[in-house]
C-alpha cells in the first residue's frame, strides 16, 4: 500500500463496461420474464386467495397472512411437511448416500468385469421412466406380489400396511444410481499416493475410510446431500402413481399437497402458499449443507 | 531392528509390459541403496513390491529372513516417503505425524512425546497446528521424512523424495538426509532419476535399464568401472564420450586404435573379455579429454579437433569438438578463449579408457580405480569393519532424539 501512495488511481481495477449491457439484454429479459417475474408473481400468488376456477379465478383479493394462519391450523398440512421430511431424510439423505457410497466403494474394489455389470443395473434403474419404477413397485409389494411372496405374507399388501416405506424404497431404488455416480467419481479423484501413505502407515480400512478417505470425499458428500435434497424435496411423479398421497393421506408429501390443493380443490392461491414452504424448507437443507461444507477443509 | 532386504528373481508384469526382469538385489542392514535409472526402468515398481503396494509376479521378497510377497503394506513394517509427500491434506502437521503411531495403537502420551522428539530433529516445531496446505515445499517434505522417521521401521523407502524441490533446497535436503541415515541407520531404499543424488547419497548405487539390474556397486566403482555402455553414459555429467575402436595384437602386445590414434592397453589395466572381430567401443570421459595447453603429463595421446560448441558454466567450459568425424565433449578451463571452428588439440591419457564390445556393450577392460584401494572399499566391508558401534549408536540416539544439542545439530 505503502508503495502505491501518490500514483493516483490504480490503471488495472476492474471496470464496468455499459456497453456489455446491449450485449446481455436478450438474456435478461428473457430471465427476468420466464424466471423473476414468475417468481416474485408465485410469491404475491400465495397471499391471495386466488382460485383456478369460477370467481375467484378473475377477481382475488390479497388476503396477507390468511393463508399462512390456515396452514398452521391444518392438520393435513402439517403431517404433510413431516412426511416430506421423513422422505426427504430417510430416503434420500440417508438411504441414498449411504447406500450410493456402498455402492460406490464395493464396485472400486470390485473386479472390472463385476463392477462394469453391476454398475450397468443400478443405472438402467435410473434411466427407466419414473413412472414404469412406480408400476414395478405398485406390482412388487400388492398382495401376492413378489415382496409379499419373499416375506411369506402372500394376504399383506404391502403398500397399505407400510406405504411409507415401500414409497420411499422405491424413490431410493431408482435414485440410488446417482449418488453412486457422484462418490464413484469422487472416490476415482482421491489422490492415490495419500491413501497408499495411510497404508504403508498401517491405518486398517475402517480407519482409513474414517480418517482419510472420508474427510477427503467431504466436498463431493456435500454437493450429493445438496443435489439429492433438492431432487427428492420436489418428488412427485413416482409417488403419485403409486398411491396418489393415499392410503388417506399417508403418503401426502408437500408436492402432492399442493397439487390437491391447487389442482384438485382449485385453490391456487392457498397451494402457491404451501409451495412456497417447500421451497423453504429446501433453502434450509441447503444452508445446513452449506455452512457443514465450510467447516473444514 | 536394522533388517537386510532381499530381492530374489523377482518379476513384475503389467499386461503385456515387463517392468521388472528377474531382479537379484540384497540391500544390506543398515545400508543406503540408491536404485537409479531413467524414467519407466522399473525402479518405482521395485520400490512400490518392497512397500506391498505392488505384488510381484515371480520371485521372492524378504526383509530380514521374513517372505513378505503375501504380506499387506500394514504389516511390513516399512516406512515410504513420497514423491509428492502425500501428505494428510486435512489434517495439521502434528496429526500428520502421528497418524501412524495412532494407527498401530499407540497410547496419547507417547504419541504426543514421539511427535514432539521428531518436530525437533526436522525443526518443525512451531509449525505443529498448520494444515499441508499452508507449508512450503521444504517444509512439507520434512513433514513427509518426519512421519517416515517417527515409526522407526526397519526399512525406509524413498521414491524421489527431492524431485519437486527447488535446486537450492535439494542440495540442503540431500545433505539433511545423508546426516539424518547416519545417525539412524536405517535401511533405506532410495530411488531417484538424478545421478547427483544417486551418488552423493548412496552407499551402494544399483542402476537399472528397461527393468533389469545393470549394475550395484559403490558410487566410485560405479564411475570408474562402469559393468557397461548404459551405466558409463547414464553415471557422469557430461555424459561420456563414446567412439568406435579396434583391437588389435601384434606380437603378444594388444593396442587399441580409435580417432586416428594407437596405444597400447595401459599397464595397470587388464582384458578380462573377447570381442568380436576386434571391433570396441572407446568410451572418454569428458574429464579426461582436456585442452592440450593444460594437460597433465599423463595425457600422452593427442587428437586434433574443430571446435563445434563452447558452453561456459563459470568454473569449467564445456567444449564440443569433432574429431576424426567423431563429436566429442570436453572440460576446458573457464575462459580459455576457443571460439567455433577453431582447431584445437586435445590430450589424453590412455590409462583413463574404457573398452566396451562394440555388439554387446559389456565392458571388456578393467581399470584400476582412482584414488586406490581405499576408496573402493565397499559399504559391506565399511560395516564389518565397525557393526557393533553403529548399531549401538542407534539405540543410544533414538532413545535421546529430543536433546536440543542433537536437534541443533539437525537444523
Amino acid at each position: 500500500m505503502a508503495v502505491a501512495a501518490g500514483l493516483g488511481p490504480r490503471l488495472d481495477r476492474e471496470r464496468f463496461q455499459w456497453s456489455s449491457l446491449v450485449m446481455l439484454s436478450p438474456a435478461l429479459v428473457l430471465l427476468g420474464v420466464l424466471f423473476v417475474f414468475p417468481v416474485l408473481y408465485a410469491c404475491y400468488l400465495g397471499f391471495t386467495n386466488l382460485a383456478l376456477v369460477g370467481s375467484r379465478s378473475r377477481a382475488y383479493d390479497f388476503t396477507g397472512l390468511d393463508n399462512i394462519t390456515r396452514m398452521l391450523g391444518d392438520y393435513v398440512f402439517i403431517k404433510s411437511s413431516w412426511l416430506t421430511i421423513i422422505f426427504v431424510v430417510g430416503s434420500a439423505i440417508i438411504g441414498q448416500t449411504v447406500l450410493g457410497m456402498a455402492l460406490a466403494i464395493l464396485l472400486r474394489n470390485a473386479l472390472v468385469s463385476v463392477s462394469a455389470v453391476i454398475g450397468s443395473i443400478v443405472i438402467v434403474a435410473w434411466v427407466l421412466p419414473e413412472i414404469t419404477v412406480a408400476l414395478v413397485w405398485y406390482a412388487f409389494s400388492q398382495a401376492g406380489g413378489t415382496l409379499s411372496i419373499l416375506l411369506r405374507q402372500t394376504d399383506t399388501n404391502f403398500l397399505v400396511a407400510v406405504p411409507m416405506l415401500i414409497v420411499s424404497l422405491a424413490n431410493l431404488w431408482r435414485n440410488v444410481a446417482f449418488s453412486m455416480l457422484v462418490f464413484s467419481a469422487g472416490l476415482r479423484n482421491l489422490p492415490t499416493e495419500v491413501l497408499e501413505a495411510a497404508e504403508v502407515e498401517g491405518a486398517s480400512v475402517w480407519r482409513r475410510y474414517r480418517l482419510v478417505i472420508f474427510p477427503l470425499l467431504k466436498p463431493t458428500i456435500v454437493t450429493n446431500l445438496l443435489l439429492v435434497t433438492i431432487l427428492n424435496l420436489s418428488e412427485f411423479t413416482l409417488i403419485y402413481a403409486m398411491t396418489q398421497g393415499g392410503p388417506g393421506i399417508e403418503t401426502m408429501t408437500l408436492p402432492l399437497y399442493v397439487y390437491q390443493e391447487a389442482f384438485v380443490f382449485h385453490q391456487l392461491g392457498y397451494g402457491t402458499a404451501i409451495s412456497l414452504v417447500l421451497v423453504l424448507i429446501g433453502a434450509v437443507f441447503s444452508l445446513l449443507f452449506v455452512r457443514a461444507s465450510r467447516s473444514q477443509v | 531392528m536394522l533388517s537386510e532386504v532381499r530381492f530374489e528373481g523377482v518379476h513384475k508384469i503389467f499386461g503385456a509390459e515387463t517392468a521388472v526382469e528377474d531382479l537379484n538385489l540384497t540391500v544390506n542392514a543398515g545400508e543406503f541403496l540408491v536404485l537409479v535409472g531413467p524414467s519407466g526402468c522399473g525402479k518405482t515398481t521395485t520400490l512400490r513390491m518392497l512397500a506391498g503396494l505392488e505384488r510381484p509376479s515371480y520371485g521372492r521378497i524378504l526383509i530380514g529372513d521374513r517372505l513378505v510377497n503375501n504380506v499387506s503394506p500394514r504389516f511390513r513394517d516399512v516406512a515410504m516417503v513420497f514423491q509428492s509427500y502425500a501428505l494428510y491434506p486435512h489434517m495439521n502437521v502434528y496429526d500428520n505425524l502421528a497418524f501412524g503411531m495412532r494407527a498401530r495403537g499407540a497410547a496419547g502420551s507417547v504419541v504426543a512425546e514421539r511427535v514432539k522428539e521428531t518436530a525437533d530433529v526436522l525443526g518443525l516445531g512451531h509449525l505443529l497446528k498448520r494444515r499441508p496446505s499452508e507449508l512450503s515445499g521444504g517444509q512439507r517434505q520434512r513433514v513427509a521424512l518426519g512421519r517416515a522417521l517417527i515409526r522407526q521401521p526397519q526399512v525406509f523407502l524413498m521414491d524421489e523424495p527431492l524431485s519437486n524441490l527447488d535446486a537450492g533446497l535439494r542440495v540442503q535436503m540431500r545433505a539433511e538426509l545423508s546426516r539424518l541415515h547416519e545417525r539412524f541407520r536405517v535401511t533405506t531404499l532410495y530411488v531417484t532419476h538424478d545421478q547427483v543424488e544417486a551418488m552423493t547419497m548412496g552407499d551402494r548405487i544399483a542402476v537399472m535399464n528397461l527393468g533389469r539390474l545393470q549394475q550395484v556397486d559403490a558410487p566410485e566403482t560405479l564411475y570408474d568401472n562402469p559393468a557397461n555402455i548404459f551405466v558409463a553414459g547414464f553415471i557422469g555429467s557430461p555424459r561420456m564420450n563414446f567412439v568406435p575402436g579396434r583391437l588389435t595384437t601384434t606380437q603378444g602386445k594388444t593396442a587399441i586404435e580409435f580417432l586416428g590414434v594407437k596405444t597400447p592397453i595401459s599397464a595397470g589395466s587388464q582384458l578380462t573379455g573377447e570381442t568380436t572381430g576386434g571391433e570396441v567401443t572407446v568410451g572418454l570421459r569428458p574429464e579426461d579429454l582436456m585442452w592440450g595447453r593444460v594437460a597433465s603429463p599423463d595425457s600422452t595421446l593427442t587428437v586434433s579437433a574443430e571446435v563445434d560448441v563452447v558452453e561456459p558454466m563459470g568454473h569449467e567450459a564445456y567444449v564440443t569438438a569433432v574429431c576424426a568425424g567423431e563429436t566429442v565433449t570436453s572440460r576446458f578451463p573457464p575462459r580459455s578463449g576457443v571460439r567455433t571452428r577453431e582447431r584445437v588439440e586435445l590430450a589424453l591419457n590412455p590409462a583413463r579408457l574404457h573398452l566396451f564390445d562394440a555388439r554387446s556393450g559389456r565392458t571388456i577392460l578393467q581399470r584400476p580405480v582412482a584414488g586406490g584401494a581405499d576408496v573402493r572399499r565397499t559399504v559391506r566391508e565399511a560395516r564389518k569393519e565397525e557393526p557393533a558401534e553403529g548399531r549401538s549408536d542407534l539405540q543410544r540416539q533414538t532413545g535421546a532424539r529430543g536433546a536440543p544439542s542433537r536437534a541443533e545439530e539437525i537444523s
